[in-house]
């Protein structure tokens, strides 16, 4: 019964998450899917705020850092957008060793935000 | 099985355990690379699943380390988002076995997860096996130099030992003793007695020559069915007949009785010496012989004494 309400999702259509990898997860992880969520929410609050502070301080290894792990748990979440969107920024880093803009922090937090957006709602919907 | 989980981002390691605790198995969790050769030494596991790219030790770089470190072979799975084939062949070279591909798809964690589990337990069998036959190895390597009942070496060891102590008396210009000792009368205590009594019997003497040869360097070897060879390398002539003679009280001492004995009411031994330094052409064949002959006039004395070769 769950299985075809969450099918039945019309946001689906939404470019920033990949309903598929998201419906697949909830679905192996059972009832840990909440909890897993939330610990992606946790870290990556507070990988936002370290990558402001890094940004100011010019620290661009960490900001690689940074990029590499929001990249990584984004796509684990079907955030292909988000997970994009900072392993383009991480490349970048690596590849020339060059800083980024504030825009383009200022692009993926906004990213993140509707990322977050659409995960509660997801769980509002999918989990009772 | 147990398996060691290498990944820096918090998320990421919280989906891959919770996957693999559902699974079934034992999860042990590392941040980075550095942690990850420090608990692999601590927690052995069966596997090993590790992010490639990690602050302070990358993933390449601990699989390297861990390969270095241990001899026993695990398999390790690399965690990337990116697997180009540079990537896969530089895997490889640095110790990995596989790729999963980040994010990871469950489905495809527990089909790898079922073909590593198979390795493990093929690994553990292998491991099993190969201890089993080094102790069997073992055991047979002794087997062939010992005399089954006895215990003590069998004629094939004393041959060689022999062998190799005329050439080293030879080379350090030292003196060789060489006795064999025959039970007396040992074919009418078995007829009398029975086999198991007569085996029984033969061990106990076996027992208390090696009692007497206490040195490192002594050898007691059951020479034939009754007859005992005993071989005393650095031992003066003079010393030789003393020991011949604590060998044959020892064994009169044991006190088995032996009411058929024509010799003696208890079980008794006559004894050959044969005691020289060694000429640059002396056999194992030449002391022997010459301890044999001894030992043929011991027997011809009336037995139960040690006589030297002249």
């Amino acid at each position: 019964m769950r299985d075809a309400t969450i099918s039945e999702q019309t946001v689906e259509t939404d470019s920033s998450v990949d309903f598929e990898i998201l419906k697949n997860m909830r679905k192996a992880m059972g009832v840990l899917f909440v909890d897993i969520v939330d610990a992606f929410f946790e870290q990556s609050a507070s990988y936002l705020v370290e990558l402001e502070e890094a940004f100011s301080s010019s620290e661009i290894q960490v900001m690689e850092r940074i990029f590499h792990s929001l990249a990584s748990s984004s796509a684990s979440f079907g955030a292909n957008k988000l997970s994009t969107m900072a392993r383009d920024l991480e490349y970048r880093i690596r590849d020339s060793g060059s800083s980024v803009a504030s825009e383009e922090i200022c692009s993926l937090q906004k990213e993140y935000l509707v990322v977050e957006k659409i995960l509660k709602t997801f769980l509002v919907e999918n989990i009772q | 099985m147990k398996i060691l989980l290498v990944d820096d981002t918090k998320t990421d390691r919280l989906i891959m355990s919770t996957y693999l605790s559902k699974m079934g198995h034992d999860v042990v969790l590392a941040e980075n690379g550095v942690q990850a050769v420090s608990t692999y030494k601590e927690v052995m596991p069966d596997l090993l699943v590790m992010d490639v790219i990690m602050p302070e030790m990358d993933g390449y770089e601990a699989a390297q380390n861990i390969r270095k470190m241990s001899d026993e072979w695990i398999p390790i799975i690399f965690l990337s988002a990116r697997i180009k084939s540079e990537d896969i062949i530089k895997g490889i070279e640095a110790g990995g076995d596989d790729y999963l591909t980040k994010p990871i798809d469950h489905r495809v964690l527990a089909a790898k997860m079922k073909a590593m589990q198979r390795i493990a337990e093929m690994r553990h069998k292998l491991i099993d096996a190969t201890s089993e036959l080094q102790s069997v190895n073992k055991e047979l390597k002794e087997l062939v130099n010992l005399d089954g009942l006895t215990r003590l070496a069998n004629r094939r060891y004393l041959d060689e030992f022999l062998k190799k102590e005329i050439s080293r008396a030879i080379r350090h210009k030292l003196p060789i003793t060489v006795i064999l000792a025959d039970v007396d009368h040992f074919k009418t205590y078995n007829d009398n007695y029975g086999h198991l009594a007569g085996d029984d019997c033969l061990k106990a003497i076996a027992h208390a020559l090696k009692q007497v040869c206490r040195r490192p360097t002594d050898l007691v070897a059951r020479y034939g069915g009754e007859e005992f060879a005993i071989i005393l390398p650095d031992t003066q002539v003079e010393n030789s007949m003393f020991m011949a003679e604590k060998l044959r009280s020892v064994i009169e001492a044991l006190g088995v009785t032996h009411d058929y004995s024509t010799t003696s009411n208890v079980v008794t031994m006559s004894l050959g010496v044969c005691s020289l330094v060694p000429e640059i052409n002396s056999s194992t064949e030449e002391l022997l012989k010459k301890a044999d002959d001894a030992l043929y006039s011991a027997k011809k004395a009336g037995r139960n004494q040690a006589k030297s070769a002249s």
